[in-house]
């Protein structure tokens, strides 16, 4: 409140009033879109932990056979890489993201005499790259999430701390200014009255 | 002739899953210092990923990796139509749902075959490719290591830890 100049007149009050008004009526709001953020990034966080869950156990289940993906003779390079990661647009909790839809895979013939293990590697691998590109698109989500959600945090401790105490201490000065200058006014006018009646009398 | 059979015999005996007890290069340093110039290029050239280069010393197992190759289409053909293969030539044990384990059996199979065409060849130009193709056979098994296999995973679902190690 310091440094803030008051202009002590009704119109000020009545602005001052409006902006408590529209203050009190946002706040639940921007409280209620706070938990909706964190309640909505707690839920993207544990679906990366199942994520990484389903990872480790596709790495366990190839575990047994995973000595064969250094084959000498073969380059898995040349069989699998990542095409493309197609996403699309979607709101979360009111926030614009990129929701994973599907990976697009560039997976090269396999030839006939190419050994069967290959076929198991290059399902595992396309199973784990797409795992790795849906947390890869839910760690963004989570970073632009954050990024609302500090702003929002922002605003609810600037109509806490700052806008409602603000108007209120305003109004309450106006208004004591305003009824200290009315009692004046009175005075004043009783002081005129009583010595024009004096100077009428004598 | 003598030198072939001096060749054959200085060389160590293969046996299945066993540490490659001479490496390829030594393999053919010493092939080279016994062999007629046109016999070490063909020796030098066989490989075994490339059956259908093999020349007629090698006839037998050509014939049967080409039977091999309609086998593992099978194979192929039949895990997609959810049925049991019918296999020509390789055991229905290969058939095993651990890749590992499988390719493994189908290498044992293969080192069989080749043990096979070598029998009654006695320091014959065809016991020397065959022990080209089983040395190439060992050192592709002793690729098959765990700690490496799991690298070479990361590298490709990871890339950005490929870049690192590079």
């Amino acid at each position: 409140m310091a440094g803030i100049k008051i202009k002590y007149t009704k119109t000020e009050q009545a602005r001052q009033k409006k902006v408590l008004k529209v203050s009190l009526r946002m706040l639940p709001l921007f409280e209620a879109m706070e938990k909706s953020l964190m309640a909505t990034i707690n839920t993207i966080g544990e679906k990366i932990l199942h994520i990484r869950e389903s990872i480790e156990q596709n790495e366990k289940q190839a575990e047994s056979w995973i000595a064969v993906l250094n084959d000498s003779w073969i380059d898995l390079d040349h069989f699998i890489s990542v095409n493309e990661i197609i996403t699309k647009q979607v709101d979360v909790a009111g926030v614009r993201v990129r929701q994973f839809e599907r990976v697009d895979f560039n997976v090269n013939p396999i030839h006939d005499d190419a050994p069967l293990w290959l076929d198991h590697a290059i399902e595992l691998m396309k199973e784990q790259l797409q795992l790795l590109a849906e947390i890869d698109c839910l760690q963004k989500q989570i970073e632009i999430l954050e990024e609302e959600l500090m702003e929002v945090r922002a605003r609810v401790k600037l109509f806490e701390n700052r806008r409602i105490p603000n108007a209120k201490m305003a109004i309450r000065k106006i208004g004591q200014k305003l009824q200290d200058d009315e009692r004046l006014t009175i005075a004043t006018a009783k002081v005129v009255k009583t010595k024009k009646l004096e100077e009428a009398v004598s | 002739m003598a030198n072939m059979t001096y060749l054959l015999c200085s060389l160590p005996s293969l046996s299945f899953a066993q540490h490659p007890p001479i490496t390829m290069d030594d393999f053919l340093s010493d092939a080279k210092a016994q062999l007629a110039t046109g016999r070490f290029q063909k020796l030098e050239s066989l490989d075994f990923r490339e059956v259908d280069t093999f020349n007629k010393d090698l006839k037998g197992f050509k014939d049967i990796m080409f039977q091999y190759r309609e086998d593992v289409k099978e194979i192929r053909k039949a895990k997609a139509e959810k049925r049991s293969p019918n296999l020509m030539v390789l055991p229905n044990e290969v058939v095993s749902k651990d890749p590992l384990v499988c390719e493994k059996a189908i290498m044992k199979w293969q080192w069989d075959e080749l043990s096979s065409l070598e029998a009654g060849e006695h320091f014959t130009f065809t016991e020397l490719l065959v022990y080209k193709l089983k040395l190439q056979m060992l050192s592709r098994l002793e690729s098959f290591q765990a700690e490496k296999g799991r690298q070479v995973l990361q590298a490709i679902v990871n890339p950005k830890m490929k870049e690192d190690n590079s």
